[in-house]
């Protein structure tokens, strides 16, 4: 269903009451979203709660989708708008990235790829949301900064000096514990 | 640690999976929503004659303040009865009520949030996602 008029089909389907026609929609856009919340709380089940109740407002919302914009970049940003609330709401209980690994973390720990990947991931977690947000979103759409700033509905130029601030930052954080 | 490293570790992610139940389950609570009889619109409408009549009542009322105000007679009575209230109320204990109301007001405010929050899938998913939290943080505690 890669088809723009697949979906929209599907979506008119949904709208004239045909409950199943969305289970395209869900079939076609579980992977994305599920790996997008999993990149915001780290946890494979939650990442399945969270994309399902990212599903259940699509559901609810189908409605408010205007056709000016694609259905990904519609439902990508309201997955992210769920996901950003949940994560503030419960966050996970994580110690702050100066107490954690890092605090511990030698370059010979670091040698190894798998802490280093863990040692990257905690400090972009322990980022303020404000930079973390369009760092994990700039990643996640293959480094598309327009992409980005339309999951976050924010100006390219916003999310342009986000990333520079953010990434700014977590390569400091990274250095001073090298 | 360089940039390159970093743009490397975060580029090349983990790919998970979606549980085999997943979509079945999207599904179920979709058609839960589904079958949810819509919500009731609040008749804005039908309300509309009593809001203007509120509306006019009230300015009515604060025009006859304004002229009760620029009366002298009136306002020395005013101040004249709010002495009498405040003895009133220093002989009875005010704050005692004032606290007791206070306190009803707190419970009947608590026990409504309580008991009239929305059920549905978000709110189970919420419920259940906060158990879960709750029980790691006892795991950690440990």
């Amino acid at each position: 269903m890669r088809d723009d008029k697949d979906v929209e089909a599907a979506v008119e389907a949904v709208l004239d009451g045909e409950t199943a026609a969305f289970s395209s929609i869900v079939e076609r856009w579980q992977g994305p979203l599920i790996n997008l919340a999993y990149r915001f709380c780290r946890d494979h089940e939650r990442a399945e709660d969270m994309a399902q109740e990212a599903f259940i407002k699509a559901f609810r919302g189908l409605k408010s989708w205007r056709r000016d914009a694609a259905f990904s970049t519609w439902l990508f940003a309201l997955a992210t708008n769920v996901y950003r609330d949940e994560v503030r709401r419960y966050a996970p209980p994580s110690f702050p990235f100066e107490d954690d690994v890092a605090a511990e973390a030698s370059e010979e720990d670091l040698a190894d790829e798998a802490d280093r990947r863990r040692l990257v991931r905690t400090a972009l977690q322990s980022l303020p949301p404000k930079y973390r947000d369009p760092l994990l979103l700039f990643y996640f759409h293959e480094q598309n900064v327009a992409a980005t700033a339309e999951s976050l509905r924010l100006p390219e130029g916003t999310v342009k000096a986000r990333l520079s601030r953010g990434r700014a930052l977590l390569e400091s954080k990274l250095e001073k514990r090298l | 640690m360089k940039s390159d490293d970093i743009d490397k570790v975060l580029t090349n992610e983990e790919v998970i999976t979606p549980s085999p139940d997943f979509l079945a389950s999207v599904m179920r609570a979709v058609r839960r929503q589904a079958a949810a009889l819509p919500p009731m619109k609040f008749p804005w409408l039908r309300l509309l004659p009593a809001i203007l009549a509120m509306f006019v009542a009230i300015m009515r009322v604060f025009w006859d303040l304004i002229g009760f105000l620029y009366d002298p007679d009136v306002l020395a009575g005013f101040t004249e009865q709010l002495q009498q209230f405040a003895s009133v109320a220093a002989r009875f204990g005010v704050q005692w009520i004032v606290l007791a109301v206070a306190v009803t007001a707190l419970s009947l405010l608590l026990s409504v949030s309580l008991v009239g929050g929305r059920r549905d899938e978000v709110t189970d998913t919420r419920l259940r996602r906060m158990l879960r939290a709750a029980a790691s943080v006892v795991r950690r505690l440990r």
